[in-house]
């Protein structure tokens, strides 16, 4: 999953050695002429590749009959759940995103609780399959967001974590993902728990 | 020279995390994410923990081996790229929401 949309490599690089240290104090790591104090960079997000949008087939419509109601209804409702996360990601920043407060509200009644193992891997199973259906970038927040919402509507709370991780080549790799008093929610598609860990929590968004 | 009785502090709107040696800060009102090398995340620690500025060059010149007014000259450089990409603000400025 992507936190954001980015392409391309960190913008401005660090450049210098380090001055040689005369004390056991910290020691620059960069010369004080140099310009990489502050870099922007550049992350890379989680995010799933789909073939261009071709409809939906009848084959897929027959699957869809062959649910049970349940299911049915909750791939239905992840529908709108996952075009809403779309557009919030095109329109409004991050904090909006993170802190929708329409996800909660929407809550018939915000139980104490969260979800139980069950309907979160339902919600998970229809927004993923309603993310591989609909047009438009397909990342881990994109996903967290709409299964959240999704959720939501149910009563249920989770919150979104964040977290980065950094390669050895130093690049900056950024996830989101699912989190609730009963379980954690990787997307289906990501690797194992030590994969999953191997990021840093910068926050959890409720 | 940025008035050295003046505090700032961290927006309310950026998070960070230790990565390392190095900071990395995400401000979620404009989407960017940044990293501060070794100097700047301790320049960033001392602003957390509500230092003056005056109280967080005396501590840099004491940490780091550089002339006053080399230093202050890059304190108050480094202070305002953080400013202009809305990482701190001024501490009597209201918080924005």
């Amino acid at each position: 999953m992507n936190l954001l949309a980015s392409s391309g490599s960190t913008v401005a690089n660090v450049s210098g050695d380090d001055p040689p240290c005369r004390s056991n104090r910290p020691s620059l790591r960069v010369g004080f002429e140099s310009t990489g104090y502050l870099r922007p960079r550049a992350v890379r997000i989680v995010y799933w590749n789909h073939p261009i949008w071709s409809g939906v087939s009848v084959a897929m419509l027959g699957r869809f009959l062959q649910l049970c109601r349940d299911d049915k209804l909750t791939l239905l409702r992840a529908a709108p759940a996952v075009i809403r996360a779309r557009q919030m990601m095109q329109t409004v920043s991050l904090k909006s995103c993170l802190q929708d407060r329409r996800d909660r509200d929407d809550g018939i009644a915000s139980r104490l609780e969260g979800p139980n193992p069950q309907e979160l891997r339902r919600a998970e199973w229809a927004v993923a399959a309603m993310s591989r259906i609909l047009p438009g970038k397909d990342t881990c927040l994109v996903r967290s967001l709409a299964t959240r919402g999704l959720l939501a509507r149910r009563g249920f709370s989770t919150e979104i974590m964040v977290g980065f991780a950094k390669t050895d080549e130093g690049d900056l790799d950024g996830h989101a993902w699912l989190h609730s008093p009963t379980a954690q929610v990787p997307s289906s598609d990501d690797t194992d728990d030590t994969e999953f860990s191997k990021y840093t929590k910068i926050r959890e968004f409720r | 020279m940025i008035d050295s009785a003046r505090r700032i502090r961290p927006n309310e709107d950026v998070v960070s995390r230790r990565m390392g040696e190095d900071l990395v800060l995400v401000q979620l009102e404009t989407n960017q994410i940044f990293e501060l090398n070794r100097t700047g995340a301790r320049l960033w620690e001392l602003i957390r923990e509500g230092k003056s500025l005056e109280e967080l060059r005396t501590i840099i010149r004491s940490e780091f081996r550089v002339e006053a007014e080399r230093l202050d000259r890059e304190i108050d450089r480094l202070l305002q790229e953080l400013k202009d990409q809305h990482l701190v603000v001024d501490d009597d400025e209201e918080p924005t929401r």
